[in-house]
């Protein structure tokens, strides 16, 4: 179990993370979702230990995480600006993380800079953002850390980079469970990895849910338009969407099934809603929901 | 792998690379002044002793500039990190006053064959050596110390913060070299005793050194120094 308990992170007078508590059972993949400034790279520095709280603690099987050598060598932290001198060479990073990190695997290294296509010859200077971040995937995935936190690693790749890291994740995820916690902007991209979403808002955390409850929050109705206003007044509307005579709206509502029922009787459709639409929901400044847990 | 191997991996391809550039030079210079004249004082003194500490100086500063991060970032804690490069620069701090003393018996040996000694030159002598060593030491130590401190205080506070560390980081360089610099040949460049001044230089690298662990203790992880 991952504990954070009141962890408070502080620039001067700044209040990045503000007394956040939360509980991350270990072997799942956690989303960490929040818009810019919201505190969620301090965060992770601070479940990482790449910085101390002001205040509050993180704690992985109930030992203080900050300078423990048992925890910090089983977390693993890629940024989303790559960890390296830009003199290095990719083959030496793989080499240095292959000296340190216990469970390493270097031939699972080799086969990601493969499919990465990156040349291990090549200076970290030379490299272009893209592949910079590649790199931290490999450097990420191959360690092979308990705790593997990956911050926006995705920056810079192409469409088809990004569909390999998010396959390779989630096949070496079955093959070797660990906790793994991605940040990310890219919510529809990633969000059927998730297991659990943690959303912060403003260095607070606004929500921590299993992500199918969180799908199960709301639901999204589509059909004819004047049918779905009709359906749809006196909801909390997340979203919508209208082509020519159809609408599709997402409801921060769970209907019971006797509206349902109603709802298919005036030819309306219903499916789960996105997480991206109810993240949007929960951090737009004027409709502001309570945390949960 | 503990971090001190590491660290002799990652530094193998400069100290090599170094020992030869000096040793390289030691020869074309004392084989250039020898061909003109009888050699008058130690190149080796010179060039190995003054050349050491500076590099030892800048050693300091990449570890934690460069190295701190990396190590960090592939789950080394902070402390023994700082382990980690104490036993590392220790190795090279007394690896180099040995090689000091060495080069300098060689120097001495080969010149006197070659009846090359100037009446001034510094000719090798148990009791010399000891002495040599027992400068070298503490110099080496108190440069690497203070290269690690400064780059302590541009990596961990604000630039205008950093400049008042360096400044008190630059303390054990310079008492070390005020008190136990040597000369070209070999002799202290003052009348301090040299228990006291050997006292004094690493009272201030001590003192330094634990301001440099404090420094570190739970420095933040930045991306990039300063």
């Amino acid at each position: 179990m991952i504990e954070l308990r009141g962890v408070t992170v502080r620039y001067g007078r700044t209040v990045a993370v503000d007394d956040v508590t939360l509980d991350l059972p270990t072997g799942k993949i956690y989303g960490l979702l929040g818009r810019n400034g919201s505190g969620k790279t301090s965060l992770l520095s601070a479940l990482a230990s790449f910085r101390r709280p002001a205040f509050g603690v993180v704690r992985v099987d109930g030992a203080d995480a900050f300078e423990n050598p048992a925890v910090m060598r089983n977390t693993c932290f890629i940024r989303d600006t790559l960890d390296c001198n830009e003199s290095d060479k990719v083959r030496q990073l793989m080499c240095f993380a292959g000296w340190m990190r216990p469970t390493w695997d270097a031939d699972y290294a080799a086969k990601l800079l493969d499919l990465f296509e990156i040349n291990p010859r090549k200076r970290a200077s030379s490299l272009s953002r893209g592949q910079k971040s590649a790199v931290g995937v490999v450097l990420g995935l191959a360690s092979r850390a308990p705790l593997t936190i990956l911050d926006e690693t995705y920056l810079g790749m192409d469409a088809v980079a990004r569909a390999a890291f998010y396959r390779e994740l989630l096949e070496d995820y079955l093959a070797h469970p660990r906790t793994i916690v991605l940040s990310t902007h890219l919510i529809e991209e990633v969000a059927d990895l998730f297991e659990r979403v943690v959303i912060i808002d403003r260095g607070r955390l606004l929500l921590h849910e299993e992500t199918d409850e969180l799908r199960g929050r709301g639901v999204t109705v589509t059909g004819p338009a004047a049918a779905v206003g009709e359906f749809v007044a006196g909801h909390t509307v997340l979203g919508e969407q209208s082509l020519g005579g159809v609408r599709a709206v997402t409801l921060d509502w769970h209907p019971a099934a006797d509206d349902v029922a109603r709802g298919e009787s005036a030819g309306l459709t219903f499916g789960p809603v996105g997480i991206q639409d109810l993240f949007i929901h929960l951090t737009s400044r004027a409709e502001r929901l309570e945390a949960t847990r | 792998m503990s971090v001190t191997r590491v660290l002799f991996r990652v530094y193998r391809p400069i100290i090599l690379p170094f020992v030869a550039i000096i040793v390289v030079a030691e020869v074309i210079a004392a084989t250039a002044v020898a061909s003109a004249q009888d050699l008058g004082f130690s190149m080796w003194l010179v060039l190995g002793g003054q050349a050491a500490k500076y590099w030892l100086l800048v050693v300091g500063i990449i570890l934690i500039a460069m190295q701190l991060r990396q190590f960090v970032v592939n789950g080394a804690t902070r402390h023994e990190f700082l382990a980690g490069m104490a036993v590392f620069g220790l190795v090279l701090v007394v690896g180099w006053a040995v090689a000091i003393v060495l080069g300098h018996g060689i120097e001495s040996a080969v010149l006197g064959a070659l009846d090359k000694q100037g009446p001034d030159y510094p000719t090798f002598t148990a009791g010399g050596a000891l002495r040599e060593f027992g400068q070298q030491l503490p110099v080496s130590l108190a440069y690497f110390v203070s290269g690690a401190t400064i780059a302590a205080g541009f990596y961990r506070w604000r630039a205008w913060i950093g400049l008042v560390v360096m400044v008190g980081g630059a303390v054990p360089a310079i008492v070390a070299d005020a008190l136990l610099g040597f000369n070209e040949w070999g002799g202290l460049t003052h009348d301090v005793p040299y228990p006291g001044a050997l006292a004094a230089s690493l009272a201030a690298t001590a003192l330094v050194a634990w301001g440099l662990h404090r420094a570190i203790s739970d420095v933040p992880i930045r991306r990039t120094a300063g």
